[in-house]
């Protein structure tokens, strides 16, 4: 996966936009994902609900989207930067992969619904990216 | 199989009459070109002219928002009501896949127009409608 350097400019302003929202953001795009996706649920079933408004939920969606953030600063090392994260994806939380395509497609709509603009090209090049980091994600399981 | 509730067949329908269909269609269809490439294979005919006012585009939005309204008008029968138009399709030649990336980009337009109209429930009921609308043009492949 080659990031061009117009895509590595629009994910990191992307990243800039959403830095400080990334609770109400992660809270709304794993709802959503919980939403869209029911047996996304059932790897985590110690939460009481799974709407935006549960503190499990914004706190589970803040530590994502957090990752997600960080993960803007290190586009040039990507495998690298995320091997830890590989490693406990798919040694020990053992999420089954198609999940980060199913979640990559919400987090999608979730930023258009709250970026005041999210041009096809922003859009390709955030797509590129979550592909990237779900590849990366996928990576350790086998 | 998509199994649509009464509930979001409503919210469907709701949804549908609020939009500019055929301009929303272009939208989706310039960005379903942009961010998934490949999906312009068959369309050498628009010559590299894949922007929402490019007078291909506008043609073929204007045929796929007549089937999103037929569509819409048969939410309980759309494999029936799509019966001929996916064996076109596979005559044509169309990846199957192709319609999920429509439904996706589709999806995307809805939330920057809706912005925070576009609810979780809102989002799921019109992720099951293009679900159930790729499924019925998938239908007839063989």
């Amino acid at each position: 996966m080659v990031l061009s350097e117009a895509n590595k400019l629009a994910i990191q302003n992307v990243a800039a936009h959403i830095k400080s929202e990334t609770a109400i953001l992660g809270a709304d795009a794993l709802a959503r994902l919980f939403e869209l996706h029911p047996q996304t649920k059932t790897y985590f079933p110690s939460f009481k609900s799974y709407h935006a408004a549960d503190p499990k939920v914004i706190a589970h969606g803040t530590k994502v989207f957090d990752a997600l953030v960080k993960a803007t600063e290190h586009l040039d090392d990507l495998p690298h930067h995320l091997d830890k994260l590989a490693k406990k994806h798919g040694h020990e939380l053992l999420v089954d992969p198609h999940n980060f395509v199913l979640f990559s497609d919400i987090i999608v709509v979730t930023l258009a619904l709250h970026l005041t603009s999210f041009t096809p090209a922003t859009h390709t090049a955030i797509d590129k990216f979550l592909e990237e980091v779900g590849y990366q994600l996928s990576s350790k399981y086998r | 199989m998509v199994n649509i509730t009464q509930k979001e067949a409503l919210i469907i329908k709701d949804i549908w009459k609020r939009l500019s269909k055929e301009a929303i269609t272009a939208q989706a269809l310039e960005r379903v070109f942009t961010v998934y490439p490949w999906t312009t294979r068959l369309f050498g005919s628009f010559n590299h002219h894949f922007k929402a006012t490019d007078a291909g585009v506008q043609g073929h939005a204007r045929k796929v928002a007549g089937a999103l309204e037929t569509a819409v008008a048969h939410l309980d029968g759309l494999d029936k009501a799509f019966h001929d138009l996916s064996k076109k399709h596979q005559t044509i030649g169309v990846d199957t896949q192709n319609f999920k990336l429509l439904g996706q980009t589709f999806l995307v337009e809805l939330a920057i127009l809706f912005k925070d109209g576009f609810t979780p429930e809102v989002h799921e009921a019109a992720y099951k409608f293009f679900l159930a609308v790729a499924g019925a043009l998938s239908s007839q492949y063989h």
